[in-house]
């Protein structure tokens, strides 16, 4: 079931209902989120839900049985992991395998055309798999206590609002609030309410629209497109994935809160980073910490010497491309940001901090606004690669913008698009960032609990309504669904 | 607590469709003539093999192109409908009826322009919950209220040469520059192992045809089957739609250009004509078509244009 559907839109309010009525006993409440997280889950493919399920099952014993055999803890730790990756392997990364495989004996001279597997991919594996793996991980590092409930721990694992595009919640943080009772808090759940509309504005007005735009500029980037127009298709794409994704996690985060739960900030305004470094810290955040603290702390950290450092960090974004789709494009794009990383590291680059640029000022110094286009441009040169069906035409796209014509006037024209399609959508590109940067010291963009005027604020909820149902684009489909 | 949050979340939701609906009734009703109908009398319909390939303009001032990229039949009917009512002397509509048309039974990425509602009689509405297909009447309310096109309205008022080709959601001559064809003869190659896509004709796309037929034939409008020149490596099984139009509608004639290839410079794709081919094309329709009445139930089958 898409958030953007008309089914959630009666699905919600029911499950609402139905979640505070039935509030306790905690058994009940919990069963129900987890049946409407299955019927939200089944709703695209119902025979999938095996799947979670086995995954839930498998998580959920090897929580108990590491707490009960300590010495043991290790391999039951391992098998879990080694089970959970190769479901996941199985299903994403199969067609990968065997096309390269296919490739590389077919330069030997070898036709393994028989050979031909066609796996389809369920919606969200890779996120459900990674939160599974994190409970049984914290199990095994004593970080958290192995839970004897299986419904809460089935509705930790499944829970709807961000079942199939994260964010990639901790044991630590999500299951706890599954093992005790919630209680309804008026000011949170209207919070709620304005954090999903934040992110349909950014699904439907910016990533929608966004999306037609790139879409077609991607698909003809070879015949007669000049080069200022393929930067507009790049920049177009590095608004859609960015308002498809965080409006997703917008719309989450603010589901969750209709139910009591708290889940993490996966985007932190992303695209006012002043480094690649600070980029990934706020941008998919649930997954970069997974990926520190799973892999990259294990593996040593920065705490091996410099040249280790560099070794874990391009280890850590390949992982992170081939979680992103098993293509080669992916696994380029992760190490052109490993690349990055580790050139900032050499050369000293470091904006550290969490606060963003021009604390207690409305300007960032011309130093921070030079490094944010900076950061903007290189991070957008990656959006190209990861966008890109394949490397030459990643290749072949790049090397497009940087023809003499990429000072000449788009042409629109050459693609058919009207002035009604690109016009509104760069407004409204200028009017999220705007927006996203005043109101940078909130949680999200429409946090304007503030304000003490009922009026005005529901005269901005009315206006970003019209504006929704006037400029949503036609897209329906969250990109990060395929991940 | 959760009483009074759910109150006022009902209140909210009550003034937001409200001013939502309001502002959109008055935009869109506004603008009831959708349909420029005005000294015509000869009206093209049908899918975007249809919308690019004929030019009005180069037609006369009583011709209007309402054809649309991936048209079903029951917008193509109820686009005559609306027109007919806004303007009673038009006498002769050209349907592109080809296989598209007549297996494509979902309008899953079509606006569907509220004024539509009022073209469908409940027999029509009838059959639409027969045959299952509510998708196209209830498509548009994923976005509420289907005014997602009303920023055109106010565009059009603020300057009358904005384009209101999509704010209708009628269609019109779509100007085709990009030339694509050697990339879809390369695709073509690579699938020509794949058998041409043939099945089953859609119950509904065939119900709204014989409605459009029997409009036709009850308003004394000729009804004249047009098949744009596809490419030589188009896939199509002619023979499907062909079937169709001898034993369904023997009576309705049809201008068959199937087999008429043009050159490759005239095509933006396999299927459609780009700027020039629809200027070849209309070119030939009028001088070569539009003004010769066709007898009824001949069909005519040409395999040259130019």
């Amino acid at each position: 079931m898409l958030f953007n559907s008309f089914e959630f839109l009666i699905f919600l309010p029911i499950v609402f209902i139905l979640y505070w009525w039935l509030r306790r006993p905690l058994m009940t409440s919990n069963m129900l989120v987890l049946v409407a997280s299955y019927i939200f889950y089944g709703w695209w493919d119902w025979r999938f839900l095996g799947l979670i399920m086995l995954t839930t099952a498998l998580s959920f014993t090897s929580g108990v049985l590491i707490d009960r055999f300590r010495r043991q803890a290790k391999l039951i730790c391992g098998l879990n992991i080694a089970v959970n990756i190769g479901i996941l392997a199985y299903f994403k990364y199969c067609n990968f395998f065997v096309d390269n495989l296919r490739v590389i004996f077919s330069q030997f001279g070898y036709a393994l055309d028989w050979f031909t597997v066609d796996v389809l991919l369920p919606v969200g594996i890779s996120f459900y798999t990674f939160q599974a793996l994190s409970y049984s991980i914290d199990v095994y590092r004593g970080v958290t206590v192995p839970t004897r409930d299986p419904v809460a721990f089935a509705a930790f694992i499944a829970f709807f609002p961000q079942l199939v595009a994260g964010p990639i919640e901790r044991s630590t943080q999500l299951l706890p609030q599954f093992l005790q009772p919630r209680s309804f808090d008026y000011g949170r759940a209207v919070d709620g309410m304005r954090q999903i509309l934040w992110g349909f504005f950014k699904k439907l007005v910016i990533a929608d629209n966004c999306a037609m735009l790139a879409n077609n500029v991607f698909e003809h980037n070879t015949g007669g497109v000049n080069s200022s127009l393929l930067l507009l298709g790049a920049l177009f794409f590095t608004f859609q994935i960015y308002g498809d994704f965080s409006g997703y996690s917008d719309i989450a985060v603010g589901t969750a809160k209709l139910f009591g739960i708290r889940l993490m900030r996966n985007f932190n305004l992303p695209y006012f980073s002043r480094d690649i470094a600070e980029f990934w810290r706020r941008w998919h955040i649930s997954l970069n910490t997974w990926f520190t603290d799973y892999v990259y702390i294990p593996l040593g950290g920065s705490r091996r010497g410099r040249g280790r450092t560099l070794v874990n960090i391009m280890i850590v974004f390949i992982l992170s491309g081939l979680w992103h789709g098993a293509a080669w494009t992916f696994v380029v794009w992760g190490l052109y940001n490993g690349l990055l990383i580790v050139l900032c590291r050499l050369a000293g680059i470091k904006n550290s901090g969490r606060r963003l640029s021009a604390p207690g000022r409305f300007f960032p110094s011309v130093r921070d606004a030079g490094m944010m286009l900076l950061t903007f441009i290189l991070v957008m040169v990656g959006w190209v690669i990861f966008r890109s069906e394949t490397l030459t035409m990643a290749g072949d796209y790049l090397c497009g913008i940087c023809t003499p014509t990429l000072f000449a006037k788009p042409d629109f024209g050459a693609l058919n698009i009207a002035t009604f399609y690109w016009a509104p959508t760069l407004f409204f590109i200028a009017v999220l960032q705007t927006v996203e940067w005043c109101m940078r010291d909130r949680a999200f963009g429409l946090d304007i609990g503030f304000i003490q005027s009922r009026a005005l604020r529901w005269g901005i909820y009315l206006v970003l309504i019209m504006v929704m149902t006037v400029f949503a684009g036609t897209q329906a489909q969250f990109i990060y669904f395929q991940f | 607590m959760i009483r009074r949050f759910i109150v006022r979340s009902l209140i909210f939701t009550i003034l937001a469709i409200a001013v939502v609906a309001g502002v959109a009734a008055a935009l869109s009703m506004a603008n009831a003539s959708i349909y420029d109908m005005r000294g015509a009398h000869i009206l093209f319909l049908g899918n975007s093999h249809i919308e690019t390939a004929v030019n009005p303009d180069s037609l006369g001032s009583e011709v209007r192109n309402f054809a649309r990229s991936a048209e079903v039949a029951e917008y193509a009917y109820a686009k005559l409908r609306l027109a007919h009512r806004y303007n009673p002397a038009l006498d002769t509509v050209y349907f592109g009826l080809d296989n598209q048309m007549i297996y494509h039974d979902g309008a899953e990425f079509i606006q569907f322009h509220p004024s539509f509602y009022s073209a469908l009689t409940l027999q029509d509405y009838a059959a639409v919950a027969r045959y299952g297909d509510f998708g196209c009447v209830t498509h548009h309310l994923s976005h509420p209220f289907d005014i997602g096109k009303s920023f055109e309205y106010i565009m059009l008022g603020m300057s009358p040469d904005w384009d209101m080709r999509d704010s209708r959601s009628v269609g019109g001559y779509l100007e085709i520059r990009r030339y694509n064809l050697h990339k879809a003869m390369a695709q073509r190659e690579k699938d020509a192992a794949l058998a041409p896509g043939a099945g089953d004709e859609s119950r509904i796309a065939l119900y709204f045809i014989d409605r459009m037929y029997e409009y036709c034939t009850d308003n004394d409008i000729a009804l004249i089957f047009l098949v744009t020149p596809q490419h030589r490596l188009t896939p199509y099984d002619k023979e499907n739609y062909r079937h169709v139009m001898s034993s369904r509608y023997p009576d309705v004639p049809a201008i068959d250009l199937m087999d008429a290839a043009m050159r490759d410079s005239c095509y933006s794709d396999l299927h459609h004509l780009n700027v020039r081919g629809a200027a070849a094309f209309s070119r030939f329709l009028r001088d070569s078509v539009m003004h010769r009445p066709l007898e009824k139930g001949i069909k005519v089958y040409i395999d040259s244009i130019i």
